[in-house]
Parts: structure tokens; C-alpha cells; sequence
């Protein structure tokens, strides 16, 4: 059943607070912590997870189009022509 | 209080289980087992004794139990909420302000228990580890919501009365006076059967080709097969195994994978068998006053918190055990969490 994370990435990107301020919550007492402090920590990290999936999977296609590019190319001499076939044309 | 001459260790002192009962009988030996203490005497004999019979447990609990605790709880509350939400009249509220407040609070929940929390430290560096890091743990429920809150195949059951089944202490006589127990993260239906569903964190790799060899790790696996057996037995569950709900937490990302492990009832009938047999081999060194260590589990996972115990003579072991450990918190079985 191995089952991988999904490239489940929304269409809009979303707008990302200031990292210093994201620092400035994780410093504070979370008991102090509002609902308001606490989405914008929870954005952050959405936003986060959007640009790692995006990343992944365009890292993904570059492999992909490397592993094409290098493709061992057959040698000329190796390659077989028509009349390697010994057909009587 | 008399010292062993042969392994340098005393007696522990009268022990104070915080109000449960003792898990070991009149004799002396245990007779309340769970995952942990079965697997420490299938570990290590002497690490048994000085866990389980002796009482010694670090000073400093260990990084990673931590960041396993506060991962589990915070998942634990999210789907305490949504069964709440499920349970009351929908109202106004839809299934994505269900989904947002569960995930506030269960942040909220995380942000208050991590705080203070210190990542471990690297023994190759000396500093501190940037993976399992405060940061990281929030990353990693954010995402864990992200990815299975409102779309999760794997559909947390409910109890009779409406709870969600997550966290279920469980305990079983196996015989006349023997009794198993555990705890269970969660039982979940996906298809049309039952699993008992098991959190892990982890640096090993859970996704693509390579997350085979964290998985085969769980079968054959303790824990698992008991919790396979605990389900069966104290919930009347038919579950059809465990899937082990694992993240990998690196330092850039958290990555989700999931994978089952079955046991067949030959499995479940063979593990207690062994269970027996490990019981009998408690009591021979009770009986015998020694427990003997075995070395070639000494490196296991990073290396045993005892290993610069038993590396030292006899005579000072007590010493060094005094310095970073303690006997205020014992394990036991029997205690709820």
C-alpha cells in the first residue's frame, strides 16, 4: 500500500508573512498566542509545503528530461540497417 | 542496601508507581507486559533489569521520545475535534471551519508543549540538531493536515459513543495470571476493513523505492504484532493489521508515507507463544539473581543508554548510574496515557 505524498498544489500562491515575524511567534509564550498569530504561522508553513511540491515536482521533470538526454546513444557501427535482415528486396 | 558483587548493582528501592498498580507480582517478577518491557528483554536481559526491575531511566529524556510525544498528541487532538464536530449538529459550521479550528488547536496544543524543548545534540559536531527542531514539528503537522486532514482514505472509526479512536489504552489476560497491555495511536477503516493505525517520525526515507527498507523493519516487529493481538482481543476489532503512518523530518521538508503490515492469526498465535517463553526466562533470572547483558545489541539504534554503564567495573557502575540517571520515574504497563 506504500502510498507517497500527493502533488496536491493549489493554483493561487499564497501571500507569505514576514520570516523575522514568524520567528518572533515561536519566541513568544504560546499561551500569549492569538488565533491570528497562530494562522499566520500555519500560512507560513502551507506556503512552504506549495513551493516543496513545486520544487519537487519540477526537479522531478529535470531528472526525468537528464535521464532522456543521457540515454546511451548506440554505437553507429552496432546499429543494424536494412540489410542486416538478409532479406531479398 | 547490599551491593551485587558480580554486576556492581543494588536493589531498587520501595517504588512508587504514582498511584497504579505494580506490574510485577508477589515473586517479584512481571506479570503485566507490554511492547516496551517485552522488547527490552528480548533486547537485552541487563537492560531489562536495570529499566524495568531496577527502575533507571535517564535524567534527560531522550529527543526523539519527545518530539514523538508532542507529534502524537497534536495529531491525536485534531481528530478528537472532528469527531466533536461529526457528533454535534452540523449548524453553520461546515467541514472546512471544523478542519481549520482543529488544526489551530492542535498547533496551539503543539506550540505549548514543545515550548522549551530542545532539539538533540549532534555527536559529530557538538551542536544542536537542525531536523527535529520546534520549527520542524509545526512544518510537520501543518503539512500532516495538508496532505490527510480532509482527504483521508484512511477514515479514523468512531467509538460507540462517539468518540474518535485514537489513543486506546487496551489490557488482556492471557492466562490465569498473566496480562498484556498497550496503547493504541488510532483505529482506522480503509476499504472495507479494520487497521490499528501507528504514527512514526523518522530521518529514513518513507517514500519511493528506498522506503521499502524503513518498512520491512515492521514485520517481524514487537510492537506491531501486539497491538495486531491487543485489537483483536480487547476491542473484539477484526483488524486486519497495523499501517504504520510514517514522516520523514529532514531539515527542508516532512515527506508522508504509509505502509501495511499483516499478521495471520498463526502470527498472533506464534508471538504468544514466545511470549511464554520469554516470561519463563524472567522468572529463571529472577530466580537466579542475575541478568545477563547481551553485548551484541549494545550498538543498536545509535547505541543503548547503558552502554558506559555496563562498560565499567562493577564497583562504580552505581556511581555513574546516580549521575545521569534516576529512579523517580518508573515504566509501567498498567498506567494509561
Amino acid at each position: 500500500m506504500t502510498e507517497e505524498t500527493s502533488a496536491n498544489v493549489p493554483p493561487i500562491p499564497i501571500a507569505r508573512p514576514d520570516p523575522r515575524l514568524i520567528q518572533e511567534l515561536f519566541d513568544k509564550d504560546p499561551l500569549e498566542l492569538s488565533d491570528r498569530d497562530l494562522d499566520l504561522i500555519i500560512a507560513e508553513f502551507r506556503a512552504d509545503r506549495v513551493n516543496y511540491l513545486q520544487e519537487a515536482a519540477e526537479g522531478k521533470k529535470t531528472k526525468a528530461a537528464a535521464k532522456v538526454a543521457k540515454a546511451p546513444a548506440i554505437p553507429v557501427s552496432d546499429q543494424l540497417d536494412l540489410s542486416d535482415l538478409g532479406l531479398d528486396l | 542496601m547490599s551491593q551485587d558483587l558480580l554486576t556492581g548493582l543494588s536493589p531498587a528501592p520501595a517504588i512508587d508507581y504514582n498511584g497504579w498498580p505494580s506490574p510485577f507480582d508477589d515473586t517479584g517478577v512481571q506479570f503485566v507486559w507490554d511492547s516496551t518491557s517485552l522488547g527490552l528483554l528480548k533486547t537485552c536481559p541487563r537492560k531489562y533489569q536495570l529499566t524495568m526491575v531496577l527502575n533507571w531511566q535517564p535524567k534527560k529524556r531522550s529527543h526523539h521520545l519527545d518530539f514523538g510525544i508532542y507529534y502524537h498528541t497534536a495529531i491525536e487532538t485534531y481528530h478528537k475535534l472532528m469527531a466533536q464536530y461529526r457528533m454535534q449538529p452540523q449548524g453553520t459550521k461546515t467541514i472546512l471551519d471544523a478542519h481549520e479550528h482543529a488544526v489551530r488547536e492542535s498547533i496551539r496544543g503543539a506550540l505549548i508543549d514543545s515550548f522549551g524543548y530542545e532539539p538533540g545534540i549532534d555527536s559529530k559536531t557538538g551542536k544542536p540538531k537542525t531536523d527535529k527542531t520546534r520549527q520542524n514539528l509545526i512544518r510537520t503537522l501543518v503539512w500532516y493536515f495538508e496532505q490527510y486532514g480532509l482527504s483521508d482514505n484512511c477514515e479514523t472509526i468512531s467509538l460507540r459513543d462517539g468518540r474518535a479512536a485514537v489513543e486506546l489504552s487496551f489490557r488482556f489476560q492471557i492466562d490465569r495470571d498473566q496480562l498484556l497491555a498497550g496503547h493504541l495511536d488510532q483505529i482506522v477503516r480503509f476499504g472495507e476493513d479494520l487497521f490499528v493505525m501507528d504514527h512514526k517520525t523518522t530521518s529514513a526515507t518513507v517514500t519511493g523505492a528506498s522506503a521499502r527498507y524503513y518498512f520491512q523493519n515492521f514485520r517481524p516487529d514487537n510492537q506491531m504484532t501486539l497491538y495486531s493481538l491487543g485489537a483483536a482481543i480487547a476491542f473484539g476489532t477484526p483488524v486486519k493489521g497495523v499501517i504504520i503512518d510514517a514522516v520523514q523530518i529532514a531539515v527542508g521538508f516532512s515527506a508522508f508515507g504509509r505502509d501495511l503490515t499483516h499478521r495471520s492469526q498463526s502470527d498472533l498465535e506464534e508471538f504468544l507463544v514466545g511470549v511464554y517463553a520469554y516470561r519463563k526466562m524472567a522468572e529463571d533470572f529472577h530466580r537466579n539473581g542475575f541478568w545477563p547483558m547481551n553485548e551484541t545489541a549494545c550498538g543498536n539504534y545509535g547505541g543503548c543508554a547503558f552502554r558506559d554503564i555496563c562498560a565499567r567495573s562493577p564497583k562504580v557502575r552505581e556511581a555513574f548510574l546516580r549521575t545521569d540517571f534516576t529512579q523517580d520515574k518508573p515504566w509501567n504497563p498498567l498506567e494509561p496515557r
